[in-house]
């Protein structure tokens, strides 16, 4: 019973800091990374935004880390991960970054489309999710 | 493979941010052709390194395909109407392209 309790807890543990994790990966850095890299501001997510994503995120990977070696958390770790990068592209306002640049007496209204780059982080995220459900259930 | 990806990306936003990348002048010539138009030649100073594809220019509900730029000097010529001459500094620009085929970026310049 004692040791059922603790392995609960560990498991519970574990998706606090897997929540954590892919929280500041794709809403907090991974976005301030590629602000950084393009300088073009990216509105970050504050508030009452931030706080349902990090409970989204914790939520969800407790639950994966509490079905650990069912046959659900194959499907399910899939599913995470993909969510998580729809979670940036959404973040990404879909990849249409706008950026308005004064220029002499002029303004310079620009629009770029960067959803390629998104396009090949939700497939990245796809293969992690397969790989990870796949060596979670080898070991 | 995002790396291969971003690359032109970065490069372009890396070189737009040194300045002058792009550089766009307008002259009218002063003939008139039947008195009611007039020529204006567009010229297109492209400095960057990274292929730009498909790139338009709209002005005066006019559109200028330039297509594909590399570094270079791209000239164009365009006729308008005499009146509308007067207005050509005013009126907004739009600038469309794809770096390298891949991101497009429409500038507007009011």
């Amino acid at each position: 019973m004692k040791r059922n309790v603790v392995e609960m807890v560990k498991k519970i543990a574990r998706g606090v800091i897997f929540g954590l994790f892919y929280y500041l990966l794709y809403i907090i850095a991974l976005p301030m990374l590629f602000s950084r890299i393009l300088q073009i501001p990216i509105e970050m997510v504050t508030g009452v935004a931030a706080a349902s994503y990090i409970w989204f995120f914790i939520a969800l990977e407790t639950f994966i880390s509490l079905v650990h070696k069912h046959l659900i958390s194959i499907p399910m770790k899939v599913l995470s991960k993909m969510l998580y990068a729809l979670m940036l592209y959404s973040v990404f306002n879909h990849g249409i970054l706008t950026i308005e640049i004064p220029y002499n007496s002029y303004t310079i209204s620009t629009t770029i489309n960067i959803s390629v780059v998104l396009y090949i982080i939700i497939l990245a995220s796809i293969i992690y999710g397969f790989l990870d459900a796949f060596s979670l259930f080898s070991r | 493979m995002l790396l291969a990806v971003l690359s032109p990306l970065i490069i372009f936003m890396y070189e737009v941010g040194k300045g002058n990348v792009i550089q766009v002048s307008m002259s009218i010539i002063n003939t008139t052709i039947d008195g009611v138009k007039t020529a204006v030649v567009v010229k297109l100073i492209y400095n960057g390194s990274v292929k730009l594809t498909d790139l338009k220019l709209y002005i005066l509900n006019k559109t200028l395909l330039f297509g594909d730029v590399s570094r270079g000097e791209y000239v164009r010529n365009v006729t308008i109407d005499v009146y509308a001459s007067k207005e050509l500094l005013d009126m907004p620009m739009t600038l469309e392209f794809k770096i390298a085929g891949l991101y497009h970026l429409s500038a507007i310049v009011r």
